[in-house]
C-alpha cells in the first residue's frame, strides 16, 4: 500500500508516542510483532482505539489470517454462482428471477461460555448475514458437537444450546429445518455450534456491502450499543485456558423479537430504492462493518461516535467500535430516501439514527464529541491484516493398519446397540424443540412418513424447492484430515441427491484447534485440499463460509470438524424422495459400492468395539457422481419409493432409519410393515451390514427390475437386498398383536417396537440426568 | 365472508394464517396493523395469529393483549362478529380476558414441535361443525400451552360446551387435556394447534382445512 | 425461623430484551414520568437458624442465579 496520508484530524493524546505492554495488546489479541506492523502502517504509534480497532479486525476472526492461503484455493465459481465468498453469504441462481443466500457460521466459544445466549446469538447472526443481502430467510440448519456424554458439562452444555437455537428461531419465524448432532470427549472443552441460514431473494435485487456516494448518510439502525462482547472476536481467536475462564468478557444476548422487527423493517425498506449499502454488525461490530462497506467501496467512512446509541453512557469509544452488540445494522441510504426509511424503521418501533458520512480520502475516521478519536487508512486496516503462512507439520501418514475385531459378531444386538448409541440414537429430543413448520413450507419433517436426507423447503409461491444438509464426519478426519474433508462434501451431496434435488453449492464451517500448532494447520491444509477437490469433482462450488479456528482448551484440540453445508435444488417440489418405507411390497436396493467392507473409524468399531482404529473409507469422487446421477435419473423416471444415504452406521443402520421414520404401516392398509431380507446374503459379516464405504445409497422401489438394469446399464453395483411386506392381518388379532419385524437372512428377526425403544429411548435418559 | 388478520410486532403465523384461508376459502384476506384503533365493521371473521408478539416479554401475549387494536377486537366481538385466536393468539386472548384460563409453560418445561391427536369436544360451533366424524391430527409449537383454569371455571366450560377440543394424550399439562376453549357465545376460539399448517396436502397433512370450513358454513361464502 | 429474600436481576450494562420491551409499553400506558423499569426474579426462602448468609450466597451464585448475566442481592428479615 502506499505510505499513509497525514491527515489534518489532531489524533488524542499524541503529545506523548504511546507505548502499550505486551499484556495489553494480547488482551486486543495482538502480537508485538504484529503491533510493529502498525506503527509502520500508520508511521507512528497508534491511540487505543485505532489499536483496538486493528485488534479486532486482525483477529483470526475477521482476517482469516493463517486459513486464507488455502481458502484462496477452493473453487468458488460456477455459471450458477452469483456471489462467491467475500460477501455476507453466497448466493446462486434457481431460475425464473430467482436467488438463494445462505451461510454458515460458528458460535462456539461463546457457546460454551453461556450456551443459551451463545447459541442464541450465533442464529441472530448467521439470519443477519441472509437477509442483509435482501433474502427473506427460510430456512435454519445446524451442525453441533458435544464432549462425551459422561462429561460433567456436556448435558446442561446441550440443554443450553438448543435451547437457545430453538427460543432464537422459533420467535423470529424461520423453522429450523435441519441439523446434526455428534458427540466426542474431544469436544469436552470446546462445544461446536454452527448455524447455517438460508434464504429466497430476487436475482436481481441483491443487496452488497459496498459503500458509494461521497457525503451519503452512514444510518445505524436497531439496538443501542452495550459492552456484549467487547473483546468477542479476538475471544473467539483465542484457546482457553480452564483458569482463564473466570475472566469473562460481558456476554452477548440476544433478542429475538428485535430481530423479527428488524427482518420486516430491512425487507420492506429494500423494496423501496433506497439502500445503496448494508452491512450487519456481527464479529467486530461498528469496526468491521464500516471498514468493510468502505473497503468494499474504494472509500472513506467518518463515524460519529457520539451518535451511536448506547445501552451505558459511560462506554469509551474504543468499547463502541468493538461491541457486539446483537441485532444491529448499518446502513448507506441514499440522502433522498432518508426520510421514507426513517417512516419504516418508526412503523417497526426501530431506531435509526446517521453516524456518519462516507468521505472521499479513504480512512476510518472517529470523532468523539468533537474531537477525533482517531484515523486508520482502511486499506491498513482491511488490505495489509496479517497473512501467515504458518508451520505445517509433515502429517502422519494415515493409519492403514487393518482392523481387527476382537468380539464375536452378533448382527441385531450390534444393531440395536447402535441404534441407541450417542451418535447414531434418535435426535428427537434435540429437533422437537425446533418450531420446524412455520412458514408452511416445510415439505420433509423430521421422523414423519415425509423426512428426507436432506431438509426440502418449498420456494413460497413456486413448484421449486430447496434441498439443505449440513454434514461431516470428525472421526474420518481425525484420522484422515483430507478424507475427513473429501467425505463432508460428499455425503451432503449424497443428502441432497436422496432428497431428489440437484446439488448446487455450498458453505462450510471449517472448526479446528490452535493453527500455531503446525500439526493443527497440516490438518487445515489437508482438510481444505479435500473439499476442494470434492467440490471440485462434483461441480459443487464453495459460495461462503466461516472459519473456527483455536477450538482448543489447555492444549487439548478438537478433531477436525470441517462441517459442510449443502444446498441443492429441486425444480419441482413433488419429485422430492422421502426416505420412509410407507408401503408393502417395496424391494431394496443397494446402490454403489458393492464392496461392503470397511469397518475402519466405523460407528461399529467405535460402538461395538470400543476402538478408535484404521484408515477411514477411501472417497471416489467419479463413483459418487455416478451412483448420484443415477439415483437423480432413477427418480426423474418415478422408479423410487424412498432413499437414503448409506453413511454412519452402514447399510443396517440405514435401513433401519428407512423402516423406522414415519409410522412403518403400509400407507393404504395401516397394516404394519415387515422388513425381510433375501437368505442369500450374507449372515454375520460384520463389514457387510456395518461397514461405511461411501458413495451408496439404499432404495426402495416397487420397479426393481428396471432399477437394477438402469444401474447396470450405468454400471454401477446394485445388491437385490429384500422386501418389505405387510403383516397379515389376522383374523382377531389386536393391534398389540399385529408388529412389524426385520427377519435377517439366517432368520433372526427383532420387532420394530424394540427398535424404536432402543433409537428413541437414549437422548431423553440421558437428559434426565 | 370478510376475513383480516392481525399483525403484532412478533407475529409470524401471520402470512400462513392469510395463505390458507385464502387457498381453502377462496376469500380475500387483509391485513390489520396493531397500531390501528378500528376496523372495518364488515369483517366476518378476525384473526389473531400465533407467534411471539413482543417477544413473549413478561407473559405470553400480555403486552399484545394491550395494544391499541384490542379495544376495537372487543367491540368487533361485541358486535357478534368471529375471532381465531391461534397459539399466541389464543394467548392473547385470555390475557385479554376475551376467554377464559390462561395459558402458562408447558409442563415439560420445553418448548414442543409435533403433531397432535385431537378430539373434538364440541361438533356444533361456528369452528367446528364441517369437522369429519373422527380425531384430527394437527401440529402444535409452543412453549406455553399448559392450559391453566380452576375447578369452577372448568365446570363452567363444561356445562356450557365451551371446551371445543381436546389432547387424546397429555401434551403440556393443561387441565383436562384442553386444546381449545370457546366463548360462552361459540364466536370465540382459541386455540393452541396450528390448522392453518396443516391446510396442504404438499405438507402431509389437511386436518386444519376443515376448521375453516367450518366457518364458511356457518358465515357463508 | 427467619426469611430470606434472594432477588436475582439481569446484571446492569447487560442486554435486558424483556425489561425494554415492557418498559417501552409502560411508558406508553398513560402513567407519565415511569424513568425505567427492570424485571428480576424473587426467591423467598424459609431457613433454620444454622443457614448462613454465605451460604445462601453461595446458593445463589451457583444454581438462582447465572453468574454470567445476573446479579443477587440477599436480605435476611
Amino acid at each position: 500500500m502506499s505510505k499513509p496520508v497525514a491527515t489534518q484530524a489532531a489524533i488524542v493524546a499524541t503529545d506523548e508516542a504511546p507505548t502499550y505492554s505486551p499484556q495489553v495488546l494480547r488482551g486486543l489479541g495482538l502480537k508485538v510483532d504484529e503491533y510493529e506492523k502498525i506503527v509502520e502502517l500508520l508511521g507512528r504509534a497508534p491511540n487505543f482505539t485505532e489499536l483496538a480497532v486493528f485488534g479486532a479486525l486482525w483477529s483470526e476472526h475477521c482476517s482469516y489470517k493463517s486459513s486464507k492461503k488455502y481458502l484462496k484455493t477452493l473453487p468458488t465459481t460456477a455459471p450458477w454462482v452469483i456471489q462467491g465468498p467475500g460477501e455476507n453469504a453466497g448466493v446462486i441462481d434457481l431460475g425464473d428471477g430467482l436467488a438463494a443466500v445462505f451461510k454458515i457460521e460458528s458460535h462456539n466459544h461463546p457457546s460454551f461460555i453461556e450456551p443459551y445466549q451463545g447459541s442464541a446469538t450465533g442464529v441472530g447472526g448467521i439470519l443477519r448475514d441472509v437477509f442483509t443481502m435482501g433474502a427473506r430467510p427460510i430456512a435454519l440448519l445446524n451442525a453441533l458437537r458435544f464432549g462425551d456424554p459422561s462429561h460433567a458439562k456436556t448435558r446442561s452444555l446441550m440443554a443450553g444450546v438448543v435451547a437457545g437455537i430453538g427460543g432464537y428461531g422459533n420467535c423470529v419465524g424461520v423453522p429450523t429445518v435441519g441439523g446434526e448432532c455428534q458427540f466426542h470427549a474431544c469436544y469436552n472443552g470446546n462445544n461446536l455450534v454452527n448455524a447455517m441460514a438460508v434464504g429466497i431473494a430476487q436475482a436481481d435485487k441483491i443487496f452488497y456491502a459496498k459503500a458509494a456516494g461521497i457525503g451519503n448518510p452512514v444510518v445505524y439502525v436497531g439496538a443501542k450499543t452495550g459492552r456484549d462482547g467487547v473483546h468477542g472476536a479476538t475471544m473467539a481467536s483465542a484457546a482457553f485456558s480452564a483458569s482463564e475462564q473466570a475472566s469473562r468478557p460481558t456476554v452477548q444476548v440476544g433478542d429475538p423479537f428485535k430481530e423479527k422487527l428488524l427482518i420486516e423493517a430491512c425487507l420492506e425498506l429494500m423494496n423501496e430504492d433506497a439502500i445503496i449499502a448494508i452491512q450487519d454488525m456481527g464479529a467486530a461490530g461498528l469496526t468491521s462493518s464500516a471498514c468493510e462497506m468502505a473497503s468494499k467501496g474504494g472509500i472513506g467512512i467518518r463515524l460519529d461516535l457520539s451518535a451511536v446509541p448506547l445501552r451505558e453512557a459511560d462506554l469509551q469509544p474504543y468499547e463502541i467500535m468493538l461491541s457486539e452488540s446483537q441485532e444491529r445494522m448499518l446502513m448507506v441510504l441514499k440522502p433522498e430516501a432518508t426520510a421514507r426509511a426513517q417512516a419504516i424503521f418508526a412503523k417497526w418501533d426501530l431506531d435509526a439514527v446517521v453516524v456518519g458520512s462516507l468521505i472521499a480520502e479513504p480512512v476510518l475516521e472517529m470523532q468523539w464529541h468533537g474531537e477525533s478519536a482517531g484515523v486508520i487508512p482502511i486499506a491498513a486496516l482491511v488490505d495489509e491484516a496479517p497473512q501467515y503462512d504458518r508451520p505445517v507439520a509433515a502429517l502422519a501418514s494415515p493409519s492403514q493398519q487393518l482392523v481387527t475385531l476382537t468380539k464375536p459378531v452378533a448382527i441385531l444386538p450390534a444393531l440395536q446397540q447402535l441404534l441407541a448409541s450417542p451418535n447414531l440414537a434418535s435426535k428427537r429430543w434435540i429437533w422437537q424443540q425446533y418450531d420446524r413448520h412455520v412458514g408452511v413450507n416445510s415439505l420433509s419433517d423430521s421422523g414423519a412418513a415425509t423426512a428426507s436426507d436432506a431438509a426440502v423447503v418449498r420456494v413460497t409461491g413456486t413448484r421449486k424447492a430447496l434441498a439443505m444438509a449440513t454434514d461431516c464426519n470428525p472421526f474420518y478426519g481425525a484420522a484422515d484430515p483430507y478424507i475427513g474433508g473429501a467425505q463432508a462434501v460428499v455425503e451432503s451431496w449424497r443428502n441432497l441427491v436422496a432428497s431428489g434435488a440437484k446439488p448446487l453449492a455450498l458453505t462450510n464451517n471449517l472448526n479446528f484447534g490452535n493453527p500455531e500448532k503446525p500439526e493443527i494447520m497440516a490438518q487445515i491444509k489437508a482438510a481444505v485440499t479435500g473439499i476442494g477437490d470434492a467440490a471440485r469433482a462434483l461441480d459443487y462450488p464453495v459460495v461462503s463460509g466461516n472459519v473456527s479456528l483455536y477450538n482448543d482448551t489447555d492444549g487439548v484440540g478438537i478433531y477436525p470438524t470441517p462441517v459442510i453445508g449443502g444446498v441443492g435444488l429441486l425444480a419441482d417440489y413433488n419429485q422430492r424422495l422421502s426416505m420412509a418405507l410407507t408401503q408393502s411390497g417395496l424391494s431394496l436396493i443397494q446402490l454403489g459400492s458393492g464392496d461392503n467392507s470397511w469397518l475402519g473409524r466405523s460407528q461399529y468399531l467405535m460402538t461395538v468395539e470400543g476402538q478408535e482404529a484404521g484408515a477411514p473409507p477411501s472417497v471416489d469422487f467419479a463413483a459418487e457422481r455416478q451412483v448420484g446421477e443415477l439415483v437423480l435419473a432413477l427418480n426423474r423416471q418415478q422408479r423410487l419409493a424412498a432413499c437414503h444415504d448409506i453413511s454412519d452406521g452402514g447399510l443396517l443402520v440405514a435401513l433401519a432409519e428407512m423402516w423406522l421414520t414415519g409410522a412403518g404401516t403400509d400407507a393404504t392398509t395401516s397394516l404394519p410393515l415387515n422388513v425381510q431380507l433375501n437368505p442369500d446374503l450374507p449372515a454375520s459379516d460384520a463389514g457387510f451390514w456395518f461397514g461405511e464405504d461411501q458413495a451408496r445409497y439404499l432404495v426402495a422401489t416397487l420397479h426393481p427390475d428396471q432399477v437394477l438394469a438402469a444401474a447396470a446399464e450405468a454400471g454401477v453395483p446394485a445388491l437385490l437386498l429384500g422386501q418389505t411386506t405387510a403383516v397379515a392381518a389376522a383374523a382377531g388379532a389386536t393391534a398389540g398383536e399385529m408388529v412389524g419385524k426385520l427377519t435377517l437372512p439366517d432368520g433372526q428377526s427383532i420387532t420394530r417396537a424394540a427398535l424404536q425403544t432402543a433409537h428413541e429411548a437414549w437422548l431423553p435418559a440421558y437428559m434426565q440426568g | 365472508m370478510r376475513a383480516a388478520v392481525v399483525v403484532f410486532p412478533g407475529s409470524n403465523c401471520d402470512t400462513d394464517v392469510v395463505t390458507g384461508l385464502q387457498t381453502v376459502l377462496g376469500i380475500a384476506v387483509d391485513r390489520l396493523w396493531h397500531k390501528q384503533t378500528h376496523f372495518d365493521a364488515a369483517y366476518d371473521l378476525v384473526v389473531l395469529p400465533g407467534g411471539f408478539s413482543y417477544g413473549d416479554y413478561l407473559r405470553c401475549g400480555a403486552i399484545a393483549a394491550h395494544s391499541p387494536i384490542m379495544a376495537e377486537v372487543k367491540r368487533h366481538v361485541e358486535r357478534g362478529g368471529y375471532l381465531l385466536g391461534i397459539c399466541n393468539g389464543f394467548q392473547i386472548l385470555t390475557e385479554a380476558g376475551l376467554l377464559p384460563g390462561g395459558l402458562r409453560g408447558n409442563a415439560g418445561l420445553q418448548f414442543i414441535c409435533r403433531d397432535v391427536a385431537l378430539q373434538v369436544a364440541n361438533r356444533n360451533s361456528p369452528f367446528t361443525c364441517a369437522l369429519p366424524n373422527a380425531d384430527l391430527t394437527l401440529p402444535i409449537a409452543h412453549h406455553d400451552g399448559n392450559y391453566l383454569i380452576d375447578d369452577d371455571g372448568l365446570k363452567r366450560l363444561q356445562d356450557q360446551d365451551q371446551i371445543a377440543l381436546t389432547y387424546t394424550t397429555p401434551v403440556n399439562g393443561s387441565v383436562a387435556n384442553i386444546a381449545g376453549v370457546l366463548s360462552a357465545n361459540k364466536r370465540v376460539l382459541g386455540l393452541m394447534p396450528h390448522p392453518e399448517r396443516a391446510v396442504d396436502q404438499a405438507v402431509g397433512n389437511t386436518d386444519g382445512r376443515e376448521i375453516f370450513l367450518s366457518l364458511q358454513t356457518t358465515i357463508g361464502a | 425461623m427467619r426469611k430470606a429474600t434472594i432477588i436475582v436481576r439481569p446484571k446492569a450494562g447487560i442486554l435486558d430484551p424483556q425489561s425494554q420491551t415492557i418498559e417501552r409499553q409502560v411508558q406508553q400506558s398513560g402513567v407519565h414520568g415511569i424513568e425505567s423499569l427492570h424485571l428480576g426474579k424473587i426467591f423467598e426462602l424459609v431457613i433454620g437458624d444454622d443457614v448462613t448468609e454465605s451460604a445462601l450466597a453461595a446458593l445463589a451464585q451457583d444454581l438462582l442465579a447465572n453468574p454470567v448475566m445476573e446479579d443477587f442481592e440477599i436480605t435476611l428479615s
